[in-house]
């Protein structure tokens, strides 16, 4: 299930099931910089679809090109069928979406946001407006600019569940939101799970969350998709060994090890971190004239900060560096 | 129904694997009896807050290991306590954790006497045929 | 589903307003503040209404255009980037309906801010009482102008504020673009005025007020040449060009014109019977006439001839009433206009001081300070005014010197005619027949020069057709006797090329300036870039503009195929790049996007990012580099 290294980017078979979201090569430049490298992913229809990365890595910019907001450099990307530059009116009342920064107009009062926002939709579930502004206690004549960060995107989550999407893509929606906030937040993603056919695809870097959430995860290292699988999969993929020395031994520098994403020293030890290692990486471990090798369990959180971090070895934060470059060596 | 599942996210052990552990835990350890019906896919989902095809899962796992079953139109229930594995299948499991239960006494110090009464007197305490109401 | 639709449509204007009443207010104000000390200007008496009235047609078209950009940039470019644009597009109506809902949300609060104030202005201005002027509702026309002129810019400071989702208006502006089109080329008119006059006064300003040298008759009663340079005169020269000794000094030159009496009549071949004048002027409306004073106050009443009217019209200065009307038959008190008026419309151009007011049936002399007017030429059958020229009240009373100095003159299409205050014809010349569409004739008398000589003058006036022409020229002496007959060369600037001027040329593409060059209706005159140049350069000038656009699309074309434009996109920016030159160029580096530029690992040349294959090679880009630490499953 692990691809090879010149990497046909994993054909997530769009056979299997209906993808709500697909995307073939999508890719955007700003200016000399890439943004996005050839996104190929599909995301299954009735998932949690978590899209991972660092900031920067280029999470918003897809999910604006996803939507139509905003021109891809090259490639392109379907939602529910359609082609994401060509959307009709149909197809963008059935995408709910929710930015990052919970956009609203400042002026409104909590009932004209949602008076406004329901003249668009065809269907407009007033109740479920209602119940979230009444969770999120807003009061019905408060002016959006006068919210909190949290009641304003209790507010945003309002007028993006009303409509009842088919499909929700989430911006990082729990930015700057406080714990109980959160919470709300997610809870209404397992409400939204109720529906065996709605979709939610959304960005976070609440790890906790989305292991508690996601069905499946899509990683963005950098412009360039790295992972797209369970969370299962995932989590047995990246594995984590310990070498232990003795006290007078000094480790060896690494050999180039398929997969190491993250390698750490400390007193006596070695500790690595290795995505989809094999038989014969393995074996190399055991070679590296360590007393003991163990593996131990990673959470997912652990493994996903391994994952996303720079790749190679590294010290802890300004450790000393002269010392890292020379055992850096082959690197 | 005494049945408490709490769960953490950002553990080394997965969140379905948690399920599995505490719903095997209150079965073994009688908080919960044979025949007793558990709460539905979507209720556990939604009181521990994940996923419910992560509830699925431990469901899906804890049926196929026999813990638990499925009564069509009724949901799931404990299954009534059958010894499906064999007596060296048993073994097998229980000798992981005595390893590790022992290694651990061993490095804190402990004689092996010390180590045999301990787990004398805690075996006697849990025993649930002692117990028996609930 | 209609009703959604409406519902969504007045739900983007609701929301457009409440962004952008606050500053529709503002300029609303500011509009009424502009315009008011406009009118303010004109209400107190003794201010020059044209000149003022001038001034709020001037002031609309900065105003408009200005405010127009404003809001439109005002509406669109806090919303054009990120999450808010997000906020604004992801909603489940057509991109037509945001992009009109914006615009007409837009254009209502333009016209708030512009037409209100300037309506209000108009009504003011109509009512009797307020101004002692003619009112003439065609007088809303340049306004109506500006206004429309003001939705352009006003879209362009919408499409420009939307800046990278740029693409996305324009595949929304579709039938929006007609309207626009049809706007823009009477708006662009005054857009290359604007360039021409800037880049005439940048470029050419450091050399000098390039004024031609003309002849003139100097006091002795010679012709001689007027040499200027940065708009004084630096020489006067012989009728051939040679140096006069007396006029080195400069104090000689000051007094080379004293004694001779001028009288210059330009004459306008018009059509339709009607002047061919610029709309913004009030010439078409009226023609203010001064009393016949050398030192123009204004007096208690105010006089204008008025072209629908086809009389005179007076108007207290105090109260602003009309009081009465001045016809052919005299003058009549009130506001009931007299039954005989003028047949034919008034030739006088503007509004000089002089007491002649010509027609082509007639020529009355005026005296307004008594309310009276007189009939003192009539042509004879088959003949037809052409233009007059009065003797001011100066000249009449022997102040400027003698009786020979108060001379009237008259030119008709057979004869020019000299005739005294009398009535009585001095002297008579026919038409010289070279002369013909010549629209100036010029009537010098050198009253301090032996023989008080007398030269009847054709010209050409070089604003109006550069083309250079002979002057015919023919003296009399003091018996109205034919002494000479002179056929004058036309006078050229320096044989060189002034050099100063030439970087003009390279701004205006050879379509811009061919359009610059015929009259058109937004002006009364045309810009001739190449004025007073001889034949020889004008060609060079012309000839750097049609280099000019074919550098700027030989640029454009090239830089298409640099980043593989696809043909038909390709052809359209040559064209534009022809017809536009420089400008043409800037335009689409500000309005395109500009892919990037990779090597082709495949085949080692540049190649644009944006294609899914090298335009070379046709290999397709190759997925980014994989570096083993990758988790994939099929889902």
């Amino acid at each position: 299930m692990i691809a090879e290294s010149h990497l046909t980017q994993g054909v997530v078979g769009s056979g299997h099931r209906d993808a709500v979201i697909e995307t073939t090569g999508l890719t955007r430049y700003f200016g000399a910089r890439k943004a996005v490298d050839g996104l190929t992913m599909s995301v299954p229809r009735g998932s949690v679809f978590a899209f991972l990365g660092r900031n920067g890595s280029g999470k918003t910019t897809t999910i604006r090109m996803l939507l139509g907001l905003m021109e891809p450099t090259r490639g392109s990307s379907r939602v529910l069928g359609h082609d994401s530059q060509h959307l009709t009116p149909e197809i963008r009342a059935r995408v709910g979406y929710m930015s990052e920064s919970h956009s609203l107009y400042k002026w409104w009062t909590v009932r004209e946001c949602g008076e406004y926002q329901s003249r668009f939709y065809p269907r407009w579930n007033n109740q479920i407006f209602k119940a979230i502004t009444d969770h999120f206690h807003l009061d019905p004549k408060a002016r959006a600019g006068e919210l909190s960060r949290g009641e304003r995107a209790g507010l945003s989550l309002a007028i993006t569940l009303a409509p009842e999407p088919e499909l929700l893509v989430l911006d990082d929606p729990a930015l700057g939101l406080d714990p109980v906030a959160r919470r709300s937040l997610l809870e209404s993603m397992i409400y939204v799970t109720r529906g065996a056919d709605r979709t939610i695809f959304f960005s976070s870097h609440l790890l906790e969350d989305v292991e508690r959430v996601a069905d499946y995860i899509a990683i963005l290292d950098r412009s360039v998709l790295r992972a797209c699988c369970s969370i299962e999969t995932f989590r047995s993929s990246v594995r984590q060994f310990v070498l232990f020395y003795d006290a007078a031994a000094t480790p060896p520098p690494l050999p180039t090890l398929k997969g190491l994403l993250h390698a750490r020293r400390s007193m006596g030890e070695l500790r690595l971190t290795i995505a989809s290692p094999d038989e014969a990486t393995q074996q190399v471990l055991h070679k590296l004239g360590a007393t003991t090798v163990e593996e131990v369990p990673v959470s997912f959180s652990d493994a996903m900060i391994g994952y996303l971090g720079d790749r190679g070895e590294q010290g802890f934060f300004l450790e000393d560096t002269t010392r890292l470059e020379t055992m850096r060596g082959r690197q | 129904m005494p049945l408490t599942i709490s769960i953490h996210a950002g553990s080394n052990v997965s969140i379905y694997r948690q399920i599995v552990e505490q719903v095997c835990a209150a079965v073994f350890s009688g908080r919960i009896r044979d025949d007793e019906p558990l709460p539905s896919v979507r209720s556990l989902a939604e009181e521990l807050l994940v996923n419910p095809n992560t509830v699925l899962r431990a469901y899906g796992e804890l049926s196929r290991e026999g813990i638990i079953e499925s009564r069509p139109g009724r949901g799931m229930f404990t299954s009534k306590r059958r010894q499906i594995y064999s007596k060296a299948e048993r073994t097998k499991r229980i000798d992981r954790s005595v390893t590790s239960l022992v290694t651990e006494a061993f490095t804190l110090g402990f004689t092996a006497k010390e180590i045999v009464d301990q787990v004398s007197e805690r075996a006697h305490e849990l025993d649930p045929n002692l117990k028996g109401r609930a | 589903m209609n009703g959604r639709r409406a519902g969504a449509f007045a739900g983007i204007l609701h929301k457009e307003f409440r962004e952008n009443y606050k500053l529709a207010i503002l300029l609303l104000l500011i509009v009424s503040a502009v315009l008011t000390a406009d009118l303010q200007q004109m209400a107190k008496t003794g201010s020059f209404y044209e000149i003022s009235l001038f001034s709020i047609f001037n002031a609309m078209s900065m105003l408009t255009a200005s405010i127009g950009l404003l809001i439109g940039l005002a509406q669109v470019v806090f919303e054009s980037r990120g999450d808010k644009w997000s906020f604004l597009i992801h909603r489940p109506v057509r991109r037509s309906t945001l992009f009109w809902g914006k615009a007409v949300a837009g254009i209502l609060l333009y016209t708030t801010a512009v037409a209100i104030p300037w309506l209000s202005s108009l009504i003011w201005l109509s009512i009797p009482g307020h101004v002692a002027l003619p009112f003439d509702s065609r007088m809303a026309l340049p306004g109506a102008a500006d206004l429309l002129c003001g939705v352009v810019y006003y879209f362009a400071g919408l499409l420009t504020g939307m800046r990278e989702a740029r693409w996305y208006a324009s595949r929304t502006l579709g039938i929006g673009v007609g309207i626009v089109c049809s706007i823009a080329t009477y708006a662009a008119g005054s857009f290359w005025w604007a360039v021409a006059f800037i880049a005439g006064l940048l470029l050419t300003g450091g050399g000098g007020d390039s004024q031609p040298p003309h002849y003139t008759v100097d006091s002795d009663g010679s012709i001689v040449r007027l040499v200027f340079a940065e708009g004084r005169i630096v020489d006067i020269q012989d009728q051939q060009g040679r140096p006069i000794e007396k006029y080195r000094d400069p104090a000689a030159r000051d007094g080379s014109a004293r004694g001779v009496v001028e009288r210059d009549m330009g004459i306008s071949y018009f059509q339709n019977g009607v002047v061919p004048n610029s709309f913004r002027s009030t010439r078409e409306y009226f023609l203010t006439l001064y009393p016949d004073d050398t030192d123009v106050t204004i007096g208690p009443v105010r006089w204008y001839y008025v072209t629908r009217e086809r009389l005179i019209a007076a108007y207290d200065n105090k109260t602003a009433q009309l009081i009465g009307w001045l016809g052919p038959d005299g003058f009549t008190a009130g506001s009931v206009p007299p039954q005989h008026r003028f047949d034919h419309p008034l030739l006088n151009k503007n509004s000089s001081i002089q007491p002649l007011i010509t027609f082509e049936d007639a020529v009355y002399r005026l005296d307004l300070g008594q309310r009276h007017i007189e009939r003192i030429f009539v042509p004879a059958a088959g003949e037809a005014v052409l233009g007059a020229q009065g003797a001011n009240s100066y000249e009449v009373s022997g102040y400027v010197s003698g009786a020979r100095a108060g001379f009237d003159s008259i030119v008709t299409t057979q004869r020019v005619v000299l005739q005294s205050h009398d009535g009585t014809i001095e002297m008579s010349a026919p038409f010289e027949p070279r002369a013909v569409r010549y629209d100036r004739v010029a009537v010098y008398r050198a009253l301090n020069a032996a023989e008080m000589p007398t030269f009847i003058w054709y010209s050409r006036n070089r604003m109006d057709r550069p083309e250079p022409a002979s002057e015919f020229v023919t003296k009399f002496d003091a018996a109205n006797a034919v002494v000479a007959r002179y056929e004058l060369p036309p006078l050229e600037m320096s044989a060189s090329m002034p050099w100063s001027a030439a970087p003009v040329f390279l701004v205006f593409p050879v379509t811009v300036r061919a359009a610059l060059a015929r009259p058109w209706r937004g002006q009364n005159q045309k810009i001739d870039l190449s004025s007073g140049m001889s034949q020889d350069q004008r060609a060079v000038t012309w000839l750097l503009s049609g280099l000019v656009s074919l550098a700027s699309a030989a640029a454009i074309f090239a830089r298409c195929r640099r980043y593989a434009f696809a043909s038909g996109r390709k052809w359209t920016w040559t064209a534009i790049g022809f017809i536009l030159g420089p400008f043409g160029f800037l335009l689409m580096r500000v309005l395109l996007e500009w892919p990037l530029r990779e090597k082709c690992p495949a085949c080692g040349r540049m190649r644009v990012v944006s294609h899914e294959h090298c335009e070379h090679c046709s290999k397709p880009f190759a997925p980014p580099q994989a570096d083993g630490t990758e988790v994939f499953e099929a889902l």
